[in-house]
C-alpha cells in the first residue's frame, strides 16, 4: 500500500471483541476507502460477522473504534448506524417472514419516507403522494435487484437466492453510501453467484462503497479491489487480490482451517 | 370486484352501528342496556390489547392498567371533584404516564418473557391498591363514584346520567367505543401500524433498516393503555364502584381469550370474540355454574383447530369449498 | 422480633418451602421437557386436596394410603390432560399458558359440580403440639417434612439412577432431544406430566390437614410455583428447590414482619427482576 489512498470512508482502529472468555476479533484495523469493493475473506470462526455486528451497532466491541469519515461511530445504536449511510444485510436469511416481497421494500425505505405521524393518520393528500412516491421507490429496488415477479410472493416463501437478492434489496432500500454484504454468495448455484456479482458491480457502480464477507474466495476475487484476511480473529493479511492469492500465511490459515475442520 | 366487495362491507358496518345505535328504541330492558354497556367496554378494552399486539408482544398488565384508568378517574372525581368529563381524559393521561415505568423494565425482554415481567408489574401495581387504603380504599376500593355531570346541548333539555336510566350511559359508551375503533383502526392502517408489522416479523431487520424499535415499542404500548384506560374511567362511573379484585389476572385472562378465539390477526377478531362469549354467556345464564366449563372448551378447541380463530373461519370454509370443487372437478 | 417469633416463622418458612419444592418440581419437569407453562398444575394440586379428604373421610381409608391413592388418581389425571390438551402445545409458551387457564376454568368446575363450593375439612392425622426451642409447634405442620422428603428423595432417585429418568433429565439438558437412547419423547412427556400431578397431589394432600380445602386453590399456588420455576431456572431441579425455600421463607417473614399483602408483592416483583435481570435464573444454564 505505497500509494496514497484517497482519505478512507471507514477507518477500523484495534477492534477487540470478547465474548465471555472468548476472544472473537483481536486488535483488527483497517481502512474502507470511497468506491472500492473491500473483500473479507477468512475460514470460518474467523470473525467476520462480528466484525459487522461491531461496526453496525449489534455488538459493542470490547476495545476498539470505529470512524465514519473522521466521526467516531463506536457503540451508536444500529438505527443511529444506518441514519449515517450504513447499512447491512445478513448471512442467515434475516426477513419478515409474513410480509411480501414488496412491503419489505417500502418497510426498507422506512428512513426515506417523510410521512409525519398526523399526516399518515389522517392521509393527508400530501401524505398520500409520499406514499406513493416510496412504492415506486420499492419497485425500482425490486427491477434493480432482479425480484419484480416475486413482488407478491411472502418472505418466508422465496427460495434461497431470491432471498438473498431480497436481503440485498432490503440492505440498499435505506439508500446507504456503505453497503456491507455478510456471505451473499454462500449455498448458491454457479449461475446465481454471477448473477450476485452482477449486482454487486452495479451497486458500486452507482457509487456505493462495498465490503463483503466471503468464505469462497475465488468467487470473490473477480470482483474485489482490495482484500482483507481474517484468521481466528485476528487480521494476518491485507492487499490486493494477486498479492493475498501468493499470500504463504493466509495458504496456512485456509488450508489448516481445512484440515481442523 | 374488490372494490364492490369494500363498498359491501362497509354498507355492512354502517348497518350494524345504526342497528345498534337504535337499539335502545327497542328495548329498554335495564337488564339488556347492562350486558350490552359491558360489551361496549369489553370491546375498547380488547381491541386496545389487539393493537398492542400487532407489534408482536402480548402484554398482560392491560387490565392492572384499565384499571388504573379507573382508579384515577374515579379518584380525580371525589378527591378533587372534577367531573368525569375531565376526569377521563386527566386519567387517561395519568395512566399512560405510569404505562411508562410499568413497561419500561419489560422493554429489554421478548415473548414469554416480556409477557409474564409486564404481568408482574402490572401485578405489583394493583397490589398497590390493595394495601394502601388512603386513598385506594384497599380491598373494598372505592364507592360512590360520581356519575358523570349533565351533557347540556343548547335547544333541548340537559342530559341526566343517573340511576333512573341506562340509554345515557348506553350511547356515552357506545360512543366512545366507535370512536376508539376507529383511531385504533386508523392508526393500524397508518405508519405506525406497518411498523409494528415489521417489528411483529423481525426485531432484528427492522433495526437495520433504521426503525428505533425501543421507541416504537413503546409508543405503541402506551397507546393501548391510554385506550385500556378510557374503559377502565368508563367502568368505573359506570358502575359506580371498583375493587382490585376486578382487575385481577382473572379478567386479563378474559380479556386474552376474546381476542385468541376472535383473531389477533384481523383488526374485527376481538370485537367478534366479545360479542360471542358476552352473548354466549346470555345465552347460558340458566347454568351459569357451567360458563367457565363452556369457555375452556371453546378456547381449547379453538387453540387447537383453529389457531387464527374464528374470524378466519369463513376463510378456512371457502379454501375447503374450494378444495372440494377442484377434487370433484 | 422475639427468638419465639422467629423459630415460628422460620418453621412455617421451611413448611411452605417443601409445599413449594413438591409443587414446582412438576412444573419444572413439565416446562424442562415440553417446553409448556402449565397452570392448570394448581388444579392438580387442588384435586389431590379434594381426593384425600374424599378418601380419607368420606370412605375412611387410612391417610397415607388415601395420600398414594391420590397420587395415582391425579397422575393418571395429569397424563389424560396431556395426551389430550398439551401435546398439540409443546414448545409454545404463551398458548400452552392460555390453554392451560381454559382448563383450569374446566377442571374448577367439575370439583364444583361434585362437591360444591363450601369449604371442606380434612380432619388433623397427627394431632399433639411439641414444644421445641421453646417454641410450641403443632405436630401436624412438622410432619409435612419428613413425609415431602420422602416424596422427594423418591423421586430424585429415579431421577438419577432409572432408565426413564435419564431419560427425562437427558431431554431437559438437550432439547434436541439426541441424547434419546430408545426412550420415546411421547412417553417422557407423559411421565413427566404424571410425577409432576402425582407431586403435585401429594403436596396438596398433605396441607388438607391443615388448611381447608376448597376448589379455589389452585392459581394462587399456580402462580407462586411459577414464580419459584422462573426463580430457579425454569428447568433445573436443584434451582426449584433452592427457589422454593427462599420464597417460602419470603412468604413467611414478610407476613410476619410486614402483611400478607406485602409478601404478594415481593413475589411479583422478584418475578419481574429475575425475568428481566437475570432470565437464566439462579441455577439455570440456558442462555
Amino acid at each position: 500500500m505505497d500509494e496514497p489512498s484517497p482519505k478512507p470512508i471507514l477507518e477500523i482502529r484495534n477492534i477487540t471483541k470478547n465474548f465471555g472468555g472468548l476472544t472473537a476479533l483481536n486488535d483488527v484495523s483497517f481502512d474502507l476507502h470511497p468506491g472500492e469493493i473491500l473483500g473479507v475473506i477468512g475460514p470460518n470462526g474467523a470473525g467476520k460477522t462480528t466484525l459487522f455486528d461491531v461496526i453496525t451497532g449489534r455488538y459493542r466491541p470490547s476495545g476498539g473504534k470505529v470512524f465514519h469519515k473522521g466521526e467516531d461511530i463506536t457503540g451508536l445504536k444500529p438505527h443511529q448506524i444506518v441514519q449515517k449511510g450504513i447499512s447491512r444485510s445478513f448471512q442467515l436469511e434475516v426477513l419478515f417472514k409474513n410480509l411480501s416481497v414488496f412491503k419489505h421494500l417500502v418497510m426498507s425505505r422506512h428512513l426515506h419516507t417523510q410521512v409525519g405521524f398526523w399526516g399518515s393518520f389522517f392521509r393527508t393528500p400530501g401524505n398520500r403522494k409520499e406514499e406513493e412516491a416510496t412504492e415506486a421507490e420499492a419497485l425500482e429496488l425490486m427491477r434493480f435487484v432482479g425480484l419484480e415477479v416475486q413482488g407478491d410472493r411472502l418472505g418466508g416463501n422465496l427460495s434461497h437466492g431470491y432471498q438473498k437478492s431480497l436481503g440485498i434489496a432490503m440492505a440498499l432500500g435505506p439508500a446507504p453510501e456503505i453497503l456491507l454484504l455478510d456471505e451473499p454468495l454462500s449455498a448458491l448455484s454457479p449461475k446465481r453467484v454471477t448473477d450476485i456479482l452482477d449486482l454487486i458491480r452495479a451497486i458500486r457502480d452507482k457509487g456505493v462503497t462495498v465490503m463483503v464477507i466471503e468464505h469462497n474466495m475465488g468467487a470473490l476475487f473477480r470482483i474485489c479491489d482490495r482484500v482483507v484476511v481474517l484468521s481466528v480473529g485476528e487480521k494476518i493479511a491485507e492487499g490486493l487480490p494477486e498479492e493475498i492469492k501468493h499470500n504463504q500465511r493466509v495458504i496456512e490459515a485456509y488450508l489448516g482451517g481445512a484440515v481442523r475442520a | 370486484m374488490k372494490r364492490r366487495n369494500l363498498l359491501g362491507k362497509k354498507v355492512g358496518i354502517a348497518a350494524v352501528i345504526v342497528a345498534f345505535g337504535l337499539l335502545p328504541v327497542f328495548t329498554q330492558s335495564p337488564y339488556w342496556m347492562h350486558v350490552f354497556i359491558l360489551m361496549w367496554i369489553y370491546i375498547i378494552v380488547t381491541a386496545s390489547l389487539r393493537f398492542t399486539i400487532t407489534m408482536g408482544e402480548w402484554s398482560f398488565a392491560h387490565v392492572p392498567l384499565m384499571g388504573m384508568g379507573g382508579y384515577a378517574s374515579a379518584l380525580l372525581a371525589m378527591k378533587l371533584g372534577l367531573s368525569f368529563w375531565v376526569a377521563l381524559p386527566l386519567a387517561v393521561l395519568i395512566t399512560a404516564f405510569i404505562a411508562v415505568f410499568v413497561y419500561l423494565p419489560c422493554l429489554p425482554t421478548t415473548g414469554t418473557f416480556f409477557f409474564f415481567a409486564s404481568y408482574a408489574f402490572g401485578e405489583v401495581m394493583r397490589l398497590c391498591w390493595v394495601r394502601f387504603k388512603n386513598p385506594f380504599g384497599g380491598p373494598a376500593g372505592l364507592l360512590f363514584i360520581p356519575a358523570p355531570g349533565p351533557i347540556r346541548i343548547p335547544g333541548i333539555p340537559a342530559i341526566e346520567f343517573g340511576p333512573l336510566s341506562k340509554i345515557p350511559y348506553y350511547y356515552t359508551v357506545f360512543v366512545f367505543m366507535l370512536l376508539s375503533l376507529l383511531i385504533l383502526y386508523r392508526l393500524e392502517q397508518s405508519r405506525l401500524g406497518r411498523i409494528a408489522e415489521a417489528v411483529k416479523e423481525s426485531n432484528l431487520l427492522a433495526q437495520f433498516v433504521g426503525i428505533r424499535v425501543w421507541r416504537y415499542k413503546m409508543v405503541i404500548l402506551l397507546i393501548g393503555s391510554a385506550f385500556a384506560a378510557i374503559g377502565g374511567s368508563l367502568y368505573a362511573h359506570y358502575t359506580t364502584l371498583i375493587m382490585p379484585v376486578d382487575f385481577y389476572w382473572g379478567l386479563g385472562i378474559y380479556i386474552i381469550i376474546y381476542t385468541v378465539v376472535g383473531g389477533t390477526r384481523h383488526f374485527g377478531g376481538p370485537i367478534v370474540g366479545v360479542f360471542l362469549f358476552v352473548l354466549l354467556r346470555e345465552l347460558l345464564r340458566p347454568i351459569v355454574m357451567y360458563v367457565p366449563l363452556v369457555y375452556g372448551l371453546i378456547l381449547a378447541g379453538t387453540l387447537v383447530f383453529l389457531p387464527e380463530g374464528l374470524i378466519s373461519l369463513p376463510e378456512k370454509i371457502s379454501a375447503w369449498a374450494m378444495k372440494k370443487k377442484i377434487a370433484a372437478a | 422480633m422475639t427468638f419465639a417469633q422467629f423459630v415460628q416463622m422460620f418453621a412455617n418458612g421451611t413448611m411452605l418451602g417443601f409445599q413449594l419444592s413438591l409443587f414446582a418440581t412438576g412444573l419444572t419437569l413439565v416446562y424442562g421437557i415440553m417446553h409448556i407453562i402449565n397452570f392448570a398444575h394448581g388444579e392438580l394440586y387442588m384435586i389431590g386436596a379434594f381426593a384425600v379428604w374424599f378418601f380419607f373421610e368420606e370412605l375412611g381409608i387410612n391417610y397415607l394410603a388415601s395420600l398414594a391413592l391420590a397420587m395415582a388418581f391425579v397422575a393418571s389425571l395429569a397424563i389424560t390432560l396431556e395426551r389430550i390438551f398439551f401435546k398439540p402445545m409443546r414448545g409454545y409458551h404463551i398458548p400452552s399458558f392460555i390453554m392451560s387457564t381454559g382448563l383450569i376454568f374446566v377442571l374448577q368446575v367439575s370439583i364444583i359440580s361434585f362437591f360444591g363450593v363450601k369449604d371442606k375439612g380434612v380432619e388433623s392425622v397427627f394431632p399433639g403440639l411439641v414444644k421445641i426451642a421453646g417454641v410450641t409447634l403443632s405436630v401436624e405442620r412438622l410432619m409435612i417434612i419428613p413425609i415431602s422428603l420422602v416424596v422427594i428423595v423418591v423421586f430424585y432417585v429415579f431421577l438419577r439412577w432409572s432408565r426413564y429418568g435419564r431419560a427425562m433429565r437427558a431431554v431437559m439438558q438437550d432439547p434436541d432431544g439426541a441424547a434419546l437412547q430408545g426412550v420415546s419423547i411421547d412417553t417422557v412427556c407423559s411421565l413427566a406430566m404424571g410425577i409432576g400431578g402425582a407431586m403435585a397431589a401429594a403436596a396438596g394432600g398433605l396441607l388438607a390437614p391443615i388448611f381447608v380445602v376448597n376448589p379455589f386453590l389452585g392459581p394462587p399456588l399456580a402462580w407462586e410455583g411459577f414464580i419459584v420455576v422462573c426463580l430457579g431456572g425454569r428447568t433445573s431441579l436443584p434451582g426449584t428447590i433452592l427457589a422454593a425455600f427462599i420464597m417460602g421463607y419470603i412468604k413467611s417473614f414478610v407476613s410476619t414482619l410486614v402483611d400478607p399483602i406485602a409478601a404478594l408483592m415481593c413475589a411479583a416483583a422478584i418475578l419481574g427482576v429475575i425475568l428481566i435481570v437475570r432470565p437464566q435464573g439462579l441455577l439455570g444454564y440456558e442462555a
